[in-house]
């Protein structure tokens, strides 16, 4: 599983880090930091993962299964 | 688990899609289906009055992923229910009877035309925003009857299509829901943009106009335009329930969890929930989110899941102002500005009452939701200027009761 970043789409509501810590953060320009970017997220993760992609109020993040 | 087998949600927005998506995450492995009473499948409402409404994104693009095993049956509207038994008759005539039942039917935008041969435009679903992107492209001047956060975006949609926008309200724009301050940072900014406002007296009426489309009345002054766009908040779906045994009191009243009756949740915009000084609705994107996930927890787990937590955010964007807000804003009161000035249009905003911080808002500033809620709850300690040494009460910022926006609550 991945997730596929939007960086066009992205407002920096931060929403995503609220949810997932481990896996986004807004650095201190807003901009998004995602750790698994072009790589599958592991299988410890993939609950969370799916967590953040579905808080983004902006569809900013997609699943890929 | 708790002998669940079939879970209805009745409605397709984001509180329909979400509580369909909960109840699978939260480990449900019998059968959710999804009823929606439009041809659509569940979509989310915020881009509407945004992008889709300029023509930069299509209607599609606000089409919801679901999550697996998630049937959807679209143009199934709900039209009666009998809580006792949880059994739901739709409007083709079908009756079905589930395990349980999340109520998420949301709210419809609220008309103002008084005669049936006025053409009203509104703002709600995927099919108006289709529409009225059409028509705003055709027409040269506009009126829009409602200065919430729904009428201006529209109207920062059309100035951005270079048509000439008069928005009418009686009230302050958008001073209800970002206090005085705010308020006026925005209206320079539509000002600037070329947007004319008119604050009548009285409540606007709409009339006939010839060649079609509508005239709008301020103050015994008819005013016409090629095109009206009616933006006065939002009513929420109830008069289904009517006689369904449920407590219905402009909206669908639950307990802590959500609750309307044995077995049936509801969430999002039809909701009116209980907070410190009365019942609310509170019609928000993230809201009806978290009212959803809350819901499929308590359909799940009964009174061991987590109560919902009522965290109001929002957002809007306009006139080239990207505005989020955590909190309750007094709607006087003059924020502390934390960071920027009122001339850089970069600003980080915290308003308290009694030294107790009740909201926060950035403008033109991208901030985790995380740090904005502390700085609408408690002292940020990355910002030592502002720091206090009040305790606060937790769950203190209350959006205030029963005001309206919409299309999708954000």
């Amino acid at each position: 599983m991945r997730v596929l970043v939007d960086r066009d789409r992205c407002e920096g509501h931060g929403m995503c880090e609220e949810r997932a810590p481990e896996l986004f953060r807004l650095d201190d320009d807003g901009e998004l930091e995602y750790h698994y970017e072009g790589r599958d997220v592991p299988e410890s993760l993939q609950a969370d993962a799916a967590g953040g992609v579905s808080v983004c109020p902006v569809a900013a993040l997609k699943l890929q299964r | 688990m708790n002998g669940l087998r079939h879970i209805a949600v009745i409605g397709g927005s984001i509180a329909g899609a979400t509580a369909a998506g909960a109840l699978r995450t939260g480990g449900f492995e019998g059968t959710v289906t999804l009823f929606t009473a439009e041809p659509h499948p569940p979509y989310t409402r915020p881009p509407l009055s945004k992008d889709i409404l300029t023509g930069a994104k299509g209607p599609d693009s606000a089409v919801l992923d679901l999550q697996n095993d998630i049937t959807v049956r679209t143009r199934m509207r709900a039209v009666a229910l009998d809580a006792r038994h949880r059994r739901i008759e739709f409007a083709n005539g079908q009756r079905l009877g589930f395990d349980g039942i999340v109520l998420a039917t949301g709210a419809r935008a609220r008309r103002i035309a008084d005669r049936p041969d006025i053409t009203e435009h509104v703002l709600r679903s995927i099919d108006d925003a289709a529409r009225l992107r059409e028509a705003i492209h055709s027409a040269a001047s506009l009126t829009v009857v409602g200065g919430g956060p729904l009428g201006m975006e529209i109207a920062s949609a059309c100035v951005q299509q270079e048509k000439a926008v008069t928005i009418v309200d009686p009230q302050p724009v958008m001073r209800q829901q970002v206090g005085e301050f705010l308020a006026r940072v925005i209206r320079r900014a539509a000002e600037d943009a070329g947007v004319d406002f008119l604050r009548p007296s009285r409540a606007v009426r709409l009339d006939s106009q010839a060649g079609g489309g509508a005239a709008v009345i301020v103050d015994g002054v008819r005013i016409e335009s090629d095109l009206v766009i009616t933006a006065a908040g939002d009513l929420p779906n109830v008069e289904w329930l009517d006689g369904s045994g449920l407590h219905i009191d402009g909206g669908v009243v639950v307990d802590s969890h959500l609750r309307a009756a044995p077995g049936i949740v509801a969430a999002g915009d039809v909701v009116r929930h209980r907070v410190a000084d009365g019942l609310c609705r509170t019609p928000l994107w993230t809201s009806a989110r978290e009212q959803a996930t809350a819901a499929a927890s308590t359909l799940l787990d009964g009174s061991a899941a987590h109560p919902y937590r009522h965290r109001p955010y929002f957002w809007t964007e306009q006139f080239g102002l990207s505005i989020k807000a955590c909190g309750t804003v007094p709607t006087s009161q003059p924020p502390r500005i934390l960071e920027g000035s009122e001339d850089d249009l970069s600003l980080v905003l915290q308003w308290q009452q009694n030294g107790i911080p009740v909201a926060a808002a950035t403008v033109n500033k991208r901030m985790p939701i995380v740090r904005l809620r502390r700085l609408a709850q408690e002292t940020p300690p990355t910002l030592p200027k502002s720091r206090s040494h009040h305790e606060h009460p937790k769950n203190c910022h209350l959006w205030r009761p029963d005001h309206h926006h919409g299309p999708g609550g954000r």
